[in-house]
């Protein structure tokens, strides 16, 4: 077989129905973009282009919320913005864009990503087990990757229900770029006006904010340098004034970060690849609570330092081909926080609560700071044997955590802090079996690491001796070409989590031991993926996908502990997408079934009169669901031409269009003796326009 | 949606709820918390007998000593149930919990306590009203004494008090007849945790233990006018405002928790209303800079004797409760 033809048929292997880009002349009424696989990508890997991700139908035109298209990410709760890979925690998943770890994806409420499409190129999802260049996650990897600026003057402004957005770039010279974009949101204000001055007392609507600012400088032939400044800003507010003095509540969040980025690259004529990408970034989290007079508070702000280096070079090339990467990943956070309320406010995964169920009445407070610096060397060595590809992996890492507070206040005692220093060894395999050109097998494990949140190290609200928690993933994936018509991915997978955080169950914990790292857990299951590339008649393109995933995550909090399901553990979840193109107009359905999410039962209830409301006798923890999730969602989009460099997006989102009576929640009466199910959204339609140059 | 919920809303005749108010927050784009239903009756409606309060007299004793307790409740009676719902309440059971709840429990005390026998110590005497003894290892399991630590190990961790800096003895009732269980407490005289001897010290001279707060009586307007309980028209709007004895809410000193540092604050008074016919506009209301505590009703349609019921209650466990009869229909005729 021909060098081309093997390409031209590897390229059929992966497949992503898209639209063409909204100003730029279209060769092709459908455009398909066809994609080699990596043979470096592990099983479930999910790779999404900014393009393709804005027509996915469901996703309000941002790629970052089309995440959820993944099989490996459940369906998160309406406006949680929490993604959940393959049964692992919100926090356990790592975000990493150009180098720089960010804290979240989402704005608060997950209606939109934090990064502007414009600015963005593609979107990857490593489930588990990935390289040995990135680490301190227990759970998946999402690597954002982005877009290149174009020669030439560029802009887009866009405006929906939500927000409006714009974006520019320009080429200054022949060696320099730079590029521009922001995101403001008027979501509720719009709402507001259209319904009641009040809205935000019944709904929390979110207020958000993001820019971002590259300059890309090519050095030279083989080298470039990358600027670029990120800011994210987010509250979400909810006040509810009640003459009635117990159910008067307000709940503020407040969220941003900012990060500061360089990023260097030198490509050698041999091979050699040189990186490197030094990195300051600022956090800050506010939340304030009133429950019917019981506060509750937290601030934390942290400043972040990261440096990530690495090289690789070719060491052996034909028919035994290997190549050395070597790297070093730092990065450090000096956080200063501050909490005050009851344990449980913030809430955790695990705890024993219902819907609408107050805080407890016990009230402590503390300030304390931490310092953390993890710095790893990793290596990778992939080797490529005829059909074989093996790529074994090793990151070493040292985690000192130095935490201000030993124990809480006693008296006029001076404080003791505590500093200690963690080495994990965390060996990483990846091996591709390519039995057919159309068919390979693929397994991947590794062992990793996570140190804890500084919010977790509190004396008084947490345990500040908390050390790495750690997780062993093995994923195995079958990739199957059926005459370049069909595309099946399907994988197993399995993760077995240790030291994990967990609330300490004993009536009296120890001085400063409100956490524990007793917790365990085991995540597994498998998805199947169908892709079909696009089939052409004449100017009408059709594509699509379905996928399925079944999976099982459970937590067992200590040794002697019950293991108890996952507080995000979907067992089934099933998606279907057909994307079609004629005369300019892109139409993207979407069918989406997921088992419905845990709760705890109410099995009785008692009145406390001491506060006067009715507190509830609990069930087994997570051992009841609420009713499985259907939703039907409907994308359009149409570009019209203005003049030779113009072009006009109309974009038409109606989502659940079979008004699919979603229950989100439970709520209950006052008593808990009655209760009904609090419903998702109804037919929803949202109109957008974009115009780009 | 937020993570703690909406609370229901309440019916209210003082803002009737607007036809189809749902069903427009439901049209909107609502990506956070969709549709809220209301679900059951308000609380301040009596539809069973229920229990309303628990008064301990007094409302604040050291671990050794004893309070009297005094059990109130109500429900939709007529005068012949009267008899029945005090015979109920003669066999009143009373019960000493004894099992602390883990800190992270939002709950009041540990399940336990409502379902496990051997966690309580049952009182012998039955009855509406009852002394109960407070044990003396009570500052030990709920407050912040905590047992002596094993060697090598840290010592335990203090329970965390209230906001006014307070610990409670739960105490467990129960009314088989009616089937009725209810969780009351006593405010228990234990000190502070992990401060210094002199804030300890200054703390056990100058704190000044609760005391109940007291009922002066309850005025019911309509349009600003003073209305006699006894010509109540139906389907009136009235303003009820109940008036607290002016030393009801006390200054007292508390351990900032966040300074470390002791302060001077203020008990606030809250109302919980009850009726078995009618609408309150809220079921609870606070007292903010006016001497006296409102809430709007809005009499039933139908002319009959209705009995209003007032628990007031303080930031510290202390309580009093108020009754009033009121002849709704009968001053029209």
């Amino acid at each position: 077989m021909s060098r081309a033809a093997g390409i031209r048929r590897a390229l059929l292997w992966v497949l992503l129905a898209s639209r063409t880009a909204q100003a730029q002349p279209q060769s092709s009424p459908f455009q398909t973009v066809i994609r080699a696989p990596r043979s470096d990508a592990r099983p479930g890997e999910w790779t999404l282009r900014s393009e393709d991700g804005t027509s996915v139908a469901g996703g309000l035109g941002d790629p970052l919320r089309a995440l959820d298209t993944s099989a490996a990410v459940a369906r998160p709760a309406l406006g949680s913005g929490a993604v959940v890979v393959w049964g692992s925690a919100p926090s356990d998943t790592r975000v990493v864009y150009m180098g720089m770890e960010l804290p979240w994806l989402y704005h608060q409420g997950g209606l939109r990503g934090v990064l502007p499409a414009s600015m963005l190129q593609d979107v990857t999802l490593s489930p588990a087990a990935f390289a040995s260049d990135y680490g301190r996650a227990q759970g998946g990897l999402i690597v954002l990757s982005p877009r290149p600026i174009e020669d030439g003057l560029h802009g887009e402004l866009a405006a929906d229900l939500l927000d409006v957005s714009a974006s520019l770039s320009a080429q200054l010279g022949s060696r320099l770029h730079v590029a521009f974009a922001f995101r403001y949101s008027y979501l509720d204000r719009v709402l507001a006006a259209l319904s009641r001055p009040d809205l935000g007392d019944f709904f929390p609507l979110p207020q958000y904010v993001d820019a971002q600012l590259r300059l890309s400088v090519r050095v030279s032939d083989q080298s470039s340098l990358d600027a670029v400044v990120l800011a994210s800003s987010d509250a979400l507010r909810r006040a509810r004034a009640s003459g009635d003095a117990s159910r008067a509540q307000s709940e503020l969040w407040q969220q941003s970060f900012y990060r500061l980025g360089l990023a260097y690259e030198r490509r050698g004529a041999d091979g050699s690849r040189l990186q490197l990408v030094p990195w300051l970034g600022l956090d800050r989290t506010r939340y304030e609570a009133s429950f019917g007079g019981t506060p509750a508070a937290r601030d934390e702000d942290a400043l972040l330092y990261g440096l990530r280096a690495s090289y690789g070079a070719p060491l052996v090339r034909g028919a035994l081909a290997a190549s050395l990467r070597v790297g070093l990943d730092l990065l450090g956070q000096r956080s200063e926080l501050s909490r005050s309320g009851s344990l449980s406010r913030p809430p955790r995964e695990g705890d024993s609560a219902v819907f609408g169920q107050r805080p407890g009445f016990e009230q402590s407070a503390d300030t304390w700071s931490v310092h953390s610096l993890d710095l790893a060397l990793h290596t990778s060595l992939p080797l490529r044997l005829r059909r074989l590809f093996i790529e074994p992996g090793l990151r070493l890492s040292g985690t000192l955590i130095d935490a201000s507070r030993l124990l809480p206040h006693v008296g006029a005692a001076p404080p003791i802090g505590s500093r200690e220093l963690s080495f994990a060894l965390e060996p990483r395999l990846l091996a591709r079996l390519s039995l057919r050109p159309q068919l390979a097998l693929i397994l991947a494990a590794g062992l990793h690491h996570q140190p804890p949140a500084a919010s977790d190290l509190s004396a008084v609200f947490g345990n500040p001796t908390l050390r790495l928690q750690r997780a062993v993933h093995g994923s195995f994936s079958f990739e199957w070409m059926l005459r370049e018509r069909l595309q099946i991915h399907a994988t197993a997978y399995l993760r077995v989590l240790d030291q994990q955080v967990a609330r300490s169950p004993l009536a009296t914990p120890a001085l400063g031991r409100a956490l524990t790292q007793d917790g365990s857990g085991l995540s597994y299951g498998g998805q199947l993926v169908l892709r079909v590339p696009a089939l052409h008649i004449s100017r009408f393109a059709l594509a699509g996908w379905a996928s399925y995933a079944l999976s099982r995550s459970e937590r067992r909090d200590a040794p002697q502990a019950a293991v108890r399901p996952f507080a995000w553990d979907q067992t089934h979840g099933l998606q279907a997408a057909l994307q079609a193109r004629v005369f300019g107009l892109t139409s993207s359905l979407r069918l989406r079934y997921a088992t419905g999410l845990v709760r705890t039962p109410v099995i009785g209830s008692y009145y406390n009169a001491w506060a006067d409301q009715y507190e509830p006798l609990l069930g087994p923890l997570y051992s009841v669901r609420l009713p499985d999730f259907v939703q039907l969602d409907l994308r359009l989009e149409y570009t019209l031409r203005l003049g030779s460099r113009l072009g006009l997006s109309v974009q038409l989102e109606i989502q659940n269009i079979s008004n699919q009576a979603n229950v989100e929640e439970q709520a209950y009466s006052h008593d808990f003796t009655a209760v009904e199910p609090i419903v998702g959204l109804p037919t929803v339609a949202v109109l957008g326009l974009r115009i780009a140059r | 949606m937020s993570k703690d919920g909406t609370a229901p809303v309440e019916r209210s005749s003082a803002a009737p709820r607007r036809a189809g108010s749902r069903a427009v927050r439901c049209g909107l784009l609502l990506f956070f918390a969709a549709c809220v239903p209301e679900v059951g009756s308000p609380p301040s409606l009596l539809t069973t007998p229920r229990v309303l309060a628990v008064r301990s007299e007094p409302p604040e004793v050291s671990p050794g000593e004893a309070a009297q307790l005094f059990l109130t409740v109500a429900g939709p009676t007529n005068g012949a149930e009267l008899g029945a719902l005090d015979g109920a309440l003669s066999d009143t059971r009373w019960a000493v919990c004894l099992a602390p709840k883990p800190p992270v429990d939002d709950r009041f005390t540990n399940e336990r306590c409502l379902t496990d026998e051997s966690a309580v110590q049952p009182l012998a005497l039955r009855g509406q009203t009852v002394r109960v003894p407070i044990p003396s290892e009570a500052c030990a399991r709920f407050g912040p004494q905590t047992p002596p630590s094993l060697p090598e190990q840290p010592p335990g961790r203090p329970r965390d008090p209230d906001e006014t800096g307070g610990y409670y003895q739960p105490v467990r009732v129960q009314v088989p007849a009616l089937g009725l269980v209810a969780l009351a407490a006593v405010r228990i005289v234990c000190g502070l945790a992990l401060t210094t001897p002199e804030v300890a010290a200054e703390y056990r001279t100058q704190y000044r233990r609760n005391r109940n707060p007291e009922i002066a009586g309850l005025v019911l307007q309509q349009d600003g006018t003073a209305v006699p309980s006894w010509a109540v028209p139906v389907g009136a709007m009235l303003v009820l405002s109940l008036i607290p004895s002016t030393d009801s809410a006390e200054p007292f000193l508390r351990l900032d928790p966040a300074t470390r540092r002791l302060e001077t604050s203020h008990e606030a008074l809250r109302v919980s209303w009850f009726a078995a016919q009618g609408h309150f506009a809220f079921s609870t209301t606070a007292g903010k800079d006016s001497p006296a505590i409102g809430n709007t009703w809005h009499a039933p349609d139908e002319p009959g004797n209705v009995v209003v019921w007032a628990v007031l209650r303080d930031s510290r466990g202390g309580v009093a409760v108020w009754s009033q009869s009121i002849d709704v229909g009968r001053g029209n005729r």
